[in-house]
């Protein structure tokens, strides 16, 4: 991921580690921990699993819809919990559940567009991957997009997953209009004229209010983006950070750990003819970095010598295509991930101090990420009445991730940031009620709407602040 | 602290150093122009039977058609060839269980076992053994 996904940018840093490694003859790769191997699923149940395996259940039951009747009929006739699900790209226990776990990747179709609004309705469960295609074939776009095209659009918009771009929002900032079905079984329509405080609730409402079945997007017309990226020390990006966010219709960097160096990103929409695709670009550089770590973390300087001197060697790359193929890829380096929005001027102060803390692992190698957000009015985003930096560290799937919690989260509390709702944090009620102004109004609207609590697990009970089980 | 990793000799690290000065190119990988090909063959597979293409499409194609996934490409043979030499059933038993990326029944958990069996084949090209 990171680097790697735009292109190979640090292919050669670990081709010559490996190299050199070679010609010494030398055998020292380690590589990350082993998989844990779980236990046997029982005869007729499977195994929900998060994308990177860190949370894992056996559930009652994993039920897959084809239609609203049928999503009814399993809502009415369970009686446990039941937890929506959508690519299992969150990091945080959201799914686990002893319960139903509910995959909506059935209902996923287009069902009507407006060509003159530039609004599409779709099934909650598509993929952004598939809604990339489809919005296409209808000449719309999304005008941001995450970095990983795998997520269902439900997911994505539940837990307030975003792009980069500082004048967009999160991907639940692009809803105009939702369908529910709630624990009863009963639809419901909201927008921001009917049902207007629900539909402010459930834009962000983590599969706690109920079911979303259907999302009405605001898009715009089909956008063609021009990428480009280039490398620069990481006090020079984060100099020009703030007036390059302005300048870009996308911008983003990664610091590339032990190397003070800073990947650039930006984008911006072009009426340039397409360019090839490139292929196969993102499978090196991540693996690579973790070589490099693997070979050289006993020598830090050299590390850094190894990387900057290969970095240099390094083209900018010019790629243009359609937004959907190009803001989201996939992600084959599986990793586990916290990730903070933070006021846009803390970015400088706070990055400087997460940087310092990350390097104080020299086990690290992923990059660390920084993007721009624009305010949004969902009750729960944490973009809500706040324009927002984002900074998200990473450690391999399979790593020890613990010092996110004790070393890095800290940073980001000091300097009022406000989870992902998707990402590794060790937030509670508590803490939630005081950085989010609408709170208690968001939990007046789940305990209508839920009053039973069907719709949560362990981990919402810990959110929501509710007792019992 | 990462300890896994052995120190290397003084000999080690001139290497490193003179390699570096000789090298800055990635490792080899598969031309562009055939890695295309494979890609655009990859986007146009279907199953014939129309339930098994509803699920390939919303389960199995968004990884089998892209390089950068890590995961085979549907219809490259060769790529299942040294997969299939574990057996079709180990095979069946990853997707079923999961393996390295792909998550439990690829996310198809309405899949039947033989439904995961006649995806893997399609993708492999292979007939039923």
């Amino acid at each position: 991921m990171i680097v790697s996904r735009r292109t190979a940018i640090v292919g050669g840093v670990g081709a010559a580690a490996i190299g050199a490694a070679g010609v010494a003859g030398l055998a020292l790769s380690a590589g990350d921990p082993p998989e844990v191997q779980l236990p046997a699923v029982p005869l007729g149940k499977a195994r929900w699993s998060n994308w990177s395996g860190l949370q894992t259940c056996v559930p009652e039951a994993i039920a897959v819809p084809a239609d609203l009747n049928e999503l009814r009929d399993i809502l009415r006739r369970s009686s446990g919990p039941v937890r929506p699900t959508g690519a299992g790209h969150s990091f945080t226990a959201l799914v686990p559940t002893p319960g139903t776990v509910l995959s909506l990747d059935r209902l996923n179709a287009l069902a009507s567009h407006d060509p003159q609004n530039l609004t599409a309705s779709v099934g909650a469960g598509v993929r952004l991957f598939a809604l990339g295609e489809m919005l296409e074939r209808i000449g719309q776009s999304m005008n941001a997009l995450p970095d990983i095209n795998k997520q269902s659009l439900a997911g994505a918009i539940a837990t307030a997953t975003h792009g980069a771009g500082r004048a967009f929002g999160s991907l639940a900032s692009a809803v105009s209009g939702l369908q529910l079905m709630t624990a009863d079984g009963n639809i419901v329509e909201c927008d921001a004229v009917n049902n207007a405080e629900l539909f402010a609730a459930a834009c962000v409402s983590l599969g706690a209010l109920g079911v979303i079945t259907q999302v009405r997007l605001q898009n715009r017309a089909r956008l063609r983006l021009k990428r480009r990226t280039w490398f620069e020390p990481v006090a020079d990006a984060l100099a020009a950070a703030e007036a390059r966010s302005r300048e870009f219709r996308h911008f983003e960097f990664y610091y590339v750990t032990f190397t003070g160096m800073a990947y650039c990103i930006a984008h911006d929409e072009t009426k340039e003819p397409e360019t090839p695709r490139r292929l196969n670009a993102e499978n090196e550089g991540t693996e690579q970095l973790m070589t490099l770590r693997d070979w050289l973390s006993w020598a830090p300087w050299l590390r850094r010598m190894v990387a900057q001197g290969l970095i240099a060697n390094q083209d900018t790359e010019s790629v243009i295509g359609p937004a959907w193929r190009l803001l989201s890829t996939d992600r084959p380096k599986r990793f586990n991930e916290m990730e903070y929005h933070l006021p846009r001027d803390a970015l400088r102060p706070c990055l400087e101090k997460v940087i310092a803390a990350v390097e104080r692992h020299d086990e690290v190698y992923f990059p660390i990420e920084t993007r721009f957000v624009n305010a949004d009015k969902a009750w729960l985003s944490p973009f809500h009445d706040r324009a927002s930096a984002s900074i998200a560290v990473h450690m391999g799937h399979t790593q020890n991730h613990s010092f996110f919690f004790s070393e890095i989260e800290p940073i980001f509390r000091r300097f009022d940031g406000r989870p992902h709702w998707g990402k590794l944090h060790s937030l509670g009620a508590g803490d939630f009620e005081t950085l989010y102004s609408r709170w208690r109004d968001f939990e007046a609207v789940r305990r209508t709407h839920d009053p039973t609590g069907r719709f949560l697990n362990p981990h919402l009970r810990r959110i929501f602040g509710v007792v019992g089980s | 602290m990462h300890t896994e990793s052995a120190r290397p000799s003084v000999c080690g690290i001139v290497a490193a150093i003179v390699v570096l000065s000789l090298s800055a190119c990635g490792p080899g990988s598969e031309s562009g122009e055939s890695l295309a090909a494979k890609v655009k063959t990859a986007e146009t597979l279907i199953p014939a039977d129309a339930r098994l293409a509803e699920i390939y499409e919303r389960s199995c194609r968004v990884c089998h058609v892209s390089p950068d996934s890590g995961a085979p490409l549907a219809g490259d043979t060769s790529a299942w060839k040294a997969r299939f030499v574990q057996g079709t059933d180990t095979l069946v038993d990853h997707v079923r269980d999961g393996f390295k990326a792909m998550p439990p029944h690829g996310q198809c958990f309405d899949c039947s076992d033989d439904d995961l069996r006649h995806l893997t084949l399609f993708m492999a090209r292979e007939r039923e053994q």
